[in-house]
Formats: C-alpha cells, sequence, structure tokens
C-alpha cells in the first residue's frame, strides 16, 4: 500500500509517466495483387532536438517510449495483426488509381468505356472523394500544354458529374508535360503521356 | 493574340495547384464510423460519418465502442479505435512535389496509420505526438496506443 501511494507519488513529480505510449510496428499491407509492401520504420524523436534516438524497423515488434526512454519487444508473427484485428480493419481501403487516355491535343478519350470503372469505384465506396490530374506529351508549347492538361481534367470531371457523380467531391489539376510517363524528346507524340491520372479515395 | 494570353493567364492561374491548408481547405475525408465518433473543429462538435470532409486542426474523438476511419489528400490514412482522441495538428501538402508536413496528436486511445506520400516523400515530414513520445514515420503501417492520463 505504502509502496504503491509512493510510486503514485513519483509519477505525479516526473510527469508523463501516468500515461504510456506503445509503438507497434506491423508488415506491410497486402496490396490488390497480393503482393505485400516492404516494412517500413518508425523512429523515436528526442522531444527537444528531433534526433533519432531509436529507430523502430523491425515488424512485429512493440515498442514502449516514455520520453528517450524506449524497449523493443519482438513478438510471435500475427499477435498484432490479431489484437488490432478491428483497428485494422477501420483503416479505410488503399485509394484507386485509373489512367485515362486521349486523343492528340484533345479532350477526346481514346477508349470512353473506361469511365464506367470509375464510376463502380466510386459507387463502391463510402464517402469517395476524386483526384484528377491532367497530363500531354511533348508536343506544343509548355503554356498550351499546361491549358490542355487541365482541360482533360475538367472534361473528365463534366462526364463524371453528368453521370451523376457529386461534382463537390472532385478536385482536378493539370500538369502539362511536366510528368511524362514515357520519357521522350521535345515534340513527341505519346500515347501513355495523354492522359489523365484518377485517384478515388 | 494578347487577350488569349491574358485569359490562359487567368485559367492557368485558377487551377494551379495550391499547397493545401493554407487557406483553411479540406485535407481528406472521413470514410468509416462507427459508434459514438465525432470530430471537434473550433469548439463545435460535429458527429462523423462517411465523405465528412476534415480540416486542419480538427480533434477525432471515439466512445467506448466509437471508431473512425479517414483518408487524406496524400493517401495517408487513419483509423482511431475506441476512448480516443486525436488531433490532426498539421496538414500541408504540395499536390505537385509531395513536400508537405503532417502532424498529429495522439492523447488518447488507439491509432493505426499507413502513411502516404508526404512520408514517402521527405523523411520524418510526417510526425505523431503522445504525452510521452515524439515519432517521426518513414513509410509504413504501424499502431500508437496511449494508455493512462
Amino acid at each position: 500500500m505504502r509502496a504503491r501511494l509512493f510510486i503514485a507519488a513519483s509519477c505525479l513529480i516526473l510527469a508523463g509517466c501516468a500515461a504510456r505510449t506503445g509503438v507497434s510496428l506491423l508488415p506491410g499491407e497486402i496490396g490488390e495483387q497480393g503482393q505485400r509492401a516492404e516494412t517500413g520504420a518508425v523512429v523515436v524523436l528526442d522531444s527537444a532536438s528531433e534526433q533519432d534516438v531509436r529507430v523502430i524497423d523491425q515488424a512485429d515488434s512493440r515498442t514502449g517510449v516514455n520520453g528517450n526512454r524506449v524497449s523493443v519487444k519482438a513478438l510471435p508473427t500475427g499477435v498484432l495483426e490479431a489484437r488490432y484485428g478491428d483497428l485494422l480493419n477501420t483503416i479505410p481501403r488503399k485509394p484507386a488509381l485509373f489512367r485515362l487516355y486521349f486523343k492528340t491535343g484533345s479532350t477526346d478519350l481514346v477508349d470512353p468505356s473506361l469511365i464506367d470503372a470509375v464510376l463502380a469505384e466510386i459507387k463502391a465506396r463510402a464517402g469517395a472523394d476524386i483526384q484528377i490530374v491532367g497530363h500531354t506529351d511533348t508536343i506544343d508549347d509548355d503554356d498550351t500544354n499546361d491549358r490542355i492538361s487541365v482541360s482533360r481534367a475538367d472534361a473528365i470531371k463534366t462526364v463524371l458529374v453528368a453521370r451523376s457523380a457529386d461534382p463537390a467531391i472532385i478536385r482536378t489539376s493539370g500538369r502539362g508535360e511536366r510528368e511524362l510517363r514515357v520519357q521522350t524528346p521535345n515534340d513527341v507524340a505519346n500515347a501513355e503521356n495523354r492522359r489523365v491520372e484518377i485517384t478515388v479515395r | 493574340m494578347r487577350v488569349s494570353a491574358l485569359v490562359a493567364a487567368i485559367l492557368l492561374a485558377s487551377h494551379s495547384t495550391p499547397t493545401l491548408a493554407q487557406v483553411g481547405g479540406d485535407i481528406g475525408r472521413i470514410k468509416i464510423a462507427s459508434g459514438i465518433a465525432s470530430v471537434v473543429r473550433g469548439g463545435q462538435t460535429i458527429a462523423a460519418t462517411p465523405g465528412l470532409p476534415l480540416r486542419k486542426g480538427d480533434i477525432l474523438t471515439t466512445g467506448k465502442t466509437g471508431r473512425i476511419g479517414a483518408t487524406f489528400y496524400d493517401n495517408s490514412r487513419f483509423a482511431a479505435g475506441p476512448n480516443s482522441r486525436v488531433t490532426v495538428s498539421e496538414f500541408l501538402f504540395n499536390e505537385t512535389t509531395h513536400d508537405g508536413k503532417f502532424v498529429t496528436q495522439v492523447d488518447r486511445g488507439s491509432l493505426a496509420i499507413i502513411s502516404g506520400q508526404i512520408a514517402k516523400r521527405n523523411k520524418d515530414a510526417m510526425r505523431v505526438r503522445t504525452p510521452t513520445a515524439l515519432l517521426g514515420v518513414r513509410g509504413t503501417r504501424f499502431v500508437v496506443e496511449v494508455k493512462g492520463s
């Protein structure tokens, strides 16, 4: 009893010891094609200097952190997945990426039917939001391409909205020829570069 | 000719990618919510529902059976478990360069994180604070749990 009081009192003095922080590092996420992403790392930083105190990079480990006091414990594979099953199931699905291609210098899609898959993905996600980024190949000058890339993104937004997507959840932008899928010299037509990239979250 | 150049410039300016959250804009959305789950924004409590846009400074709170899942514009994803209080303290993201800063405060409860483009682009640009720890995130899937206090 006395010992417990003493511990409680020393916790008050050593502010922070009332709370405990645990960091559980899990193996990388399994992707749509079944391949697992590599395990990353979490770093315990000194709160004042922000320098590394300890790098946590072992999958299936649990680390207790209290300021600069760090203790890492390895756990058998699967223990953390089971312990945090409900929590991990609350992580939203990975955003889906679509690439749609255009005819030269235009906002006409090579295959307009691909819009169907985008709409299906939007419908399948509760509280979805969509980002559309337009791109061009290296034909034409930069200013023209900036304009075309923005027009492509806007054109796709218009198509989605016409097919009952909510305009309030769609953001658009254009990157001109700054982010080529296929590196080419200037003034080269390239079908893979004339595209929009649509992220459905 | 001059007019069309001007129009083009205006068009470009209005469409150029802004650095998010500098104009108090949306930074992500709630995708999953169950049990008692809310967002506290500027002293007001809003029920957490799928589709609710999130902003910098939002505090996610959950009750005994509450859960909130959210996806941010850099593709980072969160899940807050029961009895949690989690604040999105900072969120800056340049969609062109992917430079940014993402700071989350976990005061209590649990938070599962799968990091996104901000963490991928710059080492330690994504951080998590708790009452007893400062963490840098280097591209990963992990759970932070704060007990006591």
